[in-house]
């Protein structure tokens, strides 16, 4: 037995030494890819990545403050191709280290590429195990390479920061969803076929002037920057092929009928108010909406309830809020509110054509046997769908102050 | 329990580590009996002397001083001592007394057995022994006695006159609490037994006395607590003790090492402390305990794993802050032995397991670095093992410029030069604190050796890597047993009621049984019917 151990030591130890570390990869050979732009022009795949420099994100010990200024703190490279994987396999032709995507945020894809298609995209992303399909989405009119390019101030690494952007307006906002590579498969191989993700644009200057200003570190020197990317509307897609878009009211509509809305603002004009500036701002923070599919006769009905609660924030109404009344009528005009953006939602959708509610998946669900027949032509039945929306409003704090400052001001002079 | 000495382990190092077949020595011990071969006892005054001084090779401390004159101008008596081993004032005031009885019977012409008598008798610095065999001369002699040789007698007395130079009890410099007795023990053992002896008064506190080793006779205490320590641990102890033939044992190592159940391991299965009131602790809960004249590190079995995380502070400082220290140090013991190999799995394997910034702050303090995560861990752990061990080996007086040295060339200069990244500086400092943490130092010892292959796995495998060494790891910890208790005690085997005193320390009204198998005969530390005051009133 001392013999067997002693003659199978040394092939232990071979198997450290011999099978090695063939397969690490140190930090520093790694381009870790903050963000991933896809664009599609004359069939070819273009892939750009956002490569992040290390030795820029003044963390190191290059000297505090001052290492940072010096060093870019990402890098974008393209690359082209007739597939996406091998338009990013092109890119160890022009890239010293090796592409890595598992900290990717953000993949942007231009609007040439989405109207052509992303089920290779989808396909991408699910297949590979280092691409992880909880990189968030985002639509550019634009082409992605050149969103890519652009900072936004305060962070250091955009792809980084369009991923909180989209993250933090969907929990604080509700505009927008937050579009994850993995949702909108779910929307596509849902019954609706339909899904959506967000646009991101550069707002105000456009012009070459602005963009090479934006691309610089030097717009951390500045205090104001003339242009930013903004989230602008809302990309509808169909069977993953682009087909329109929603502005953002209507995208905030469809927000609410497909429970997306987890804390919101909405700005309210004071009911039988003679001023027509008089609003008041009330503070969405816990919303349920439910939709239920309802059949009359031949036809579907959807009955939306939303149940919404929240705090009013300010108020230049001049409804007395210490009585039950004043309140009532207060909610009553939120909701008339919010049933007004589903309603502008709901047109939008009609208009497209596309069931970004979901509202086939309900019917599915509730009645499995007219499914059946009614799938062959949903996209006919879609648009001639009733949808009835109930929103219920309950006003849970109105504030410290209980009268409004004007009002308060009125009593005294008379 | 398996066999001494014999396992496959020993076997194996046995056969690597043979000797030439042609040495002619052959591993036999020639010198096996040190003990002389003549018998001087009785021979007359002159020639005893002389055989003993040639038994002792003419040792230059060996000290015979011839007593009285007879008629015939030959010493009518000797005293034999070894210098150093004796008291000194002990044996001026003996020989004193002896010259004087000598002179008093100078003329008297009394016969040699009427001399040894009254010699016998006037001694009074300490208990005399009657010698009547070559071999307990020799050894009295050896154990700081003196030995009264009179002519024409058959027999010798000894008297006690033990002593010599010992440090006197300090502050045990190991094992320190906050809270707590600020004693430990000597290298003598009878002080060491006397401060256990001081601390549990009570008639069931035994003490056996062995002697092993055939050059050094050193002595040896088993210590235990009758009717509360384990009957088979015992006669188990008492066996292995008494199988032992070695030269010598000159610090309680060697006895850990020989009674062990388990050489292939690098895990202690017997703790070791220098703090009586540790061991007495131990002695109540039902563990036996070693003694070795010598050294102050006395020996505790048997003993679980768990049992190198707790101090003797835990049972003096409160229940709830203790549970919380006990908490950290469960921790630090996970951080010292896994921490840089996980840093090293996940910085060139798994970087998906790092949240991004993390991993961007890594990745830019790891620019320009030139060698691989992995040499980069095992080259920092090895320095900072280098400038640990300097510490312990070095004088005193260059303690702080090692120091210096050390924090300057590990942390701001090995980083500036851009030799490591300071993450790693920040990793293995982290660890090396974390090691300290852990009370005993055995266990911190062998969790250092053990970190070094966890990252060499890491290293190769990554996270597998480690779970890989973590999982055989874990299987040698249960199949370990420390005299027969299975190593991992109050987890596997699940013994619900020695976990009151693991991870959480119980209040001391809830600790009302001791440990479930260490402890087998009497196991109630409270009486049941005793409640608290509040519940009385």
């Amino acid at each position: 037995m001392p013999r067997f151990i002693a003659l199978m030591f040394p092939f232990v130890i071979c198997c450290f030494i011999l099978a090695g570390c063939w397969d690490r990869r140190e930090l520093n050979e790694l381009g870790i890819t903050s963000a991933t732009g896809i664009d599609w022009s004359d069939g070819k795949w273009r892939i750009s990545y956002q490569v992040i420099v290390p030795s820029g994100m003044g963390s190191g010990d290059s000297g505090g403050g001052s290492g940072s200024s010096s060093h870019s703190t990402v890098h974008v490279f393209s690359t082209e191709g007739s597939t996406i994987r091998e338009a990013a396999s092109k890119s160890n032709l022009e890239i010293p280290r090796q592409l890595y995507f598992a900290h990717t945020d953000t993949v942007i894809i231009g609007k040439k590429a989405a109207e052509h298609g992303l089920s290779e995209v989808v396909e991408l992303y699910l297949r590979s195990v280092e691409a992880r399909e909880t990189v968030m989405m985002a639509v550019t009119e634009e082409s992605a390479s050149a969103v890519l390019k652009l900072f936004v101030p305060m962070e250091k690494v955009p792809g980084d920061a369009l991923n909180k952007i989209m993250l933090k307006q969907k929990e604080n906002f509700g505009y927008y969803p937050a579009v994850r590579v993995v949702d909108f498969a779910r929307g596509l191989y849902s019954d609706s076929r339909a899904t959506s993700v967000p646009e991101i644009n550069l707002k105000g200057k456009r012009d070459n002037k602005a963009r090479k200003e934006l691309s610089s570190l030097d717009i951390f020197k500045k205090t104001f920057s003339g242009s930013k990317l903004t989230l602008t509307g809302l990309s509808v897609f169909k069977d993953a092929r682009r087909v329109g878009r929603l502005d953002p009211i209507e995208s905030f509509g469809v927000s609410w009928l497909s429970d997306n809305v987890r804390r919101s603002i909405v700005a309210v004009p004071c009911p039988g108010d003679s001023d027509p500036n008089a609003y008041s701002t009330f503070r969405i923070e816990k919303v349920k909406t439910k939709v239920t599919p309802q059949k009359k006769q031949d036809r579907f009905q959807m009955l939306v309830q939303a149940d919404v609660r929240g705090e009013l924030l300010e108020s230049e109404c001049k409804l007395d809020l210490t009585k039950n009344e004043g309140v009532r009528k207060l909610s009553d005009s939120i909701e008339q509110h919010i049933e007004g953006i589903m309603e502008t939602g709901w047109k939008a959708v009609q208009r497209l054509n596309a069931d970004l509610p979901g509202f086939a998946d309900k019917i599915h669900r509730k009645y499995p046997m007219e499914w059946k027949r009614l799938k062959e032509n949903w996209s006919e039945q879609f648009p001639k769908l009733a949808v009835d929306t109930r929103v219920r409003v309950s006003v849970i704090r109105i504030g410290l102050s209980h009268k409004p400052l004007k009002q308060d001001r009125s009593n005294v002079k008379g | 329990m398996k066999g001494l000495g014999k396992s496959m382990f020993i076997e194996l190092i046995n056969r690597w580590f043979r000797q030439p077949k042609n040495d002619g020595n052959n591993g036999k011990d020639t010198s096996s009996d040190s003990q002389p071969q003549g018998d001087l006892l009785g021979l007359p005054l002159l020639g005893a002397i002389a055989a003993a001084r040639t038994t002792m090779g003419n040792s230059a401390d060996f000290i015979v001083k011839e007593i009285g004159r007879d008629y015939t101008g030959l010493p009518s008596a000797a005293i034999f001592y070894i210098e150093g081993l004796v008291d000194a004032k002990k044996v001026s005031e003996t020989i004193e007394t002896l010259v004087q009885v000598a002179s008093e019977n100078a003329d008297a012409r009394l016969a040699s057995e009427d001399l040894w008598q009254r010699l016998r008798g006037r001694v009074h610095t300490g208990g005399t022994v009657t010698v009547s065999t070559n071999e307990a001369f020799f050894s009295a002699v050896l154990a700081g006695s003196a030995v009264v040789l009179v002519d024409g007698c058959r027999e010798a007395f000894s008297v006690s006159t033990q002593g010599g130079e010992h440090r006197s009890i300090e502050e045990p410099s190991s094992q320190t609490v906050i809270r707590g007795p600020k004693e430990g023990f000597t290298e003598i053992l009878s002080t060491n037994l006397s401060q256990l002896r001081r601390r549990l008064r009570t008639t069931h506190f035994r003490v056996e006395y062995r002697t092993v080793g055939r050059f050094t006779q050193t002595q040896v205490a088993i210590a235990y607590i009758e009717g509360l320590a384990n009957p088979t641990v015992l006669t188990e102890l008492r066996k292995r003790l008494d199988a032992i033939d070695i030269d010598g044992v000159l610090e309680s190592g060697y006895l850990e090492e020989l009674i062990q159940d388990h050489s292939f391991t690098p895990f202690p299965t017997i703790f070791n402390t220098e703090r009586p009131d540790s061991i007495a602790g131990h002695l109540l809960e039902g563990h036996c305990a070693v003694l070795v004249d010598g050294t102050p590190f006395a020996l505790v079995l048997p003993v679980t794993f768990f049992k190198f995380f707790l101090s003797s502070e835990d049972y003096y400082q409160r229940y709830d802050i203790i549970t919380f220290i006990r908490a950290i140090r469960f921790m630090s013991f996970f951080v010292s032995l896994m921490l840089p190999s996980l840093y090293v799995a996940v910085t060139t394997f798994q970087q998906e397991m790092l949240p991004t910034t993390l991993l961007i702050s890594l990745a830019a303090q790891r620019e320009g670095v030139p060698l691989p995560a992995l040499l980069e861990a095992l080259l920092m752990e090895l320095t900072f093992e280098v400038i640990r061990e300097a510490g312990v080996r070095m004088p005193r007086v260059i303690g702080p410029a090692i120091s210096i040295v050390g924090a300057l060339v590990l942390g701001q200069a090995a980083v500036q030069a851009g030799l490591v990244s300071g993450a790693m500086v920040i990793v293995v400092s982290f660890t090396a604190i974390a090691n300290f943490v852990i009370p005993s130092v055995s266990m911190a010892a062998s969790v250092r050796l053990i970190r070094f292959s966890l990252m060499l796995l890491a290293g190769t495998f990554g996270l597998f890597g480690i779970l890989a060494g973590i999982v055989p790891l874990l299987i040698h910890l249960v199949s370990l047993t420390s005299f027969g208790v299975p190593y991992f005690l109050p987890v596997a085997p699940l013994s619900v009621q020695n976990l009151k005193d693991v991870i959480v320390r119980v209040p001391w009204k809830a600790m009302r049984t001791r440990p479930h198998l260490i402890s087998v005969l009497n196991r109630t530390r409270q009486r049941a019917g005793q409640t608290s005051r509040k519940e009385k009133d």
